[in-house]
């Protein structure tokens, strides 16, 4: 059984302290199964989650709830070579992925 | 290094870069039921303190360079819990390739569950650094 993470919800406190996330455009780096992306997405604009394991990408899709279509999405691909144009995103977290 | 710069590229000038990571602290393995909590012992994640350093290294070249400006630097507790002390062992041992439980973590851990009949949640909790840096 997945262990609970967090239930005091301490990081996503501080990510919205943290981070400007109201309507930004945001690419996250090492997304993974979107354990994170969840807990902040409905406050932005849209979301790009990156991870070079597919298989967690996948998982990532299959979890994501429909409201966050089309504006959570995902891409299989390593921090060094973003498939996207420069300047596209508001901003970016590094989760876990430093 | 390379990321750092792919990264930057992508973000709009003036744009935020949150970085979010565990750091390398000895978290505590502790029983918890309710508000109780025991400490039972730490955990060995020494293996992340080269790592570590390796990304705080490569972060101040990219300010001292002016790539992004450091605005904000803090800390919070992040833990995560199981429900059995086996859960948490097969969990650790599928998921923490440089993660060491020392034996007698495991076995304090034990007597205490063996002592106690009230069904304790294994927790482990990180320090957790946040950082959030500016494009300019």
């Amino acid at each position: 059984m997945d262990p609970v993470r967090d239930p005091e919800e301490n990081e996503p406190k501080q990510l919205r302290e943290y981070a400007d996330l109201e309507h930004a455009r945001v690419i996250e780096i090492g997304t993974g199964n979107g354990r994170m992306t969840w807990r902040y997405a409905s406050l932005t604009k849209s979301v790009a989650g990156i991870d070079p394991e597919f298989d967690r990408l996948k998982e990532a899709v299959d979890d994501r709830p429909k409201n966050f279509a089309p504006e959570v999405y995902f891409a299989q691909a390593k921090a060094e070579a973003l498939p996207f144009k420069d300047s596209t995103f508001d901003g970016a977290i590094f989760a876990w992925s430093f | 290094m390379h990321a750092l710069e792919e990264v930057r590229r992508v973000v709009q000038k003036d744009g935020w870069l949150l970085d979010i990571r565990p750091m390398a602290s000895k978290p505590p393995l502790e029983l918890a039921f309710g508000d109780e909590i025991q400490f039972a012992g730490e955990i060995d994640d020494s293996a992340w303190v080269l790592d570590e350093e390796l990304v705080n290294d490569a972060l101040e070249i990219v300010f001292a360079r002016g790539d992004f400006l450091k605005e904000r630097v803090g800390r919070f507790k992040l833990s995560t819990y199981w429900d059995t002390l086996d859960e948490f062992a097969s969990w650790a041992d599928e998921n923490w390739d440089d993660v060491l439980i020392p034996e007698n973590t495991l076995e304090n851990a034990t007597k205490i569950m063996e002592q106690d009949e009230r069904k304790f949640k294994i927790r482990v909790t990180y320090t957790m650094l946040i950082g959030r840096y500016r494009k300019s």
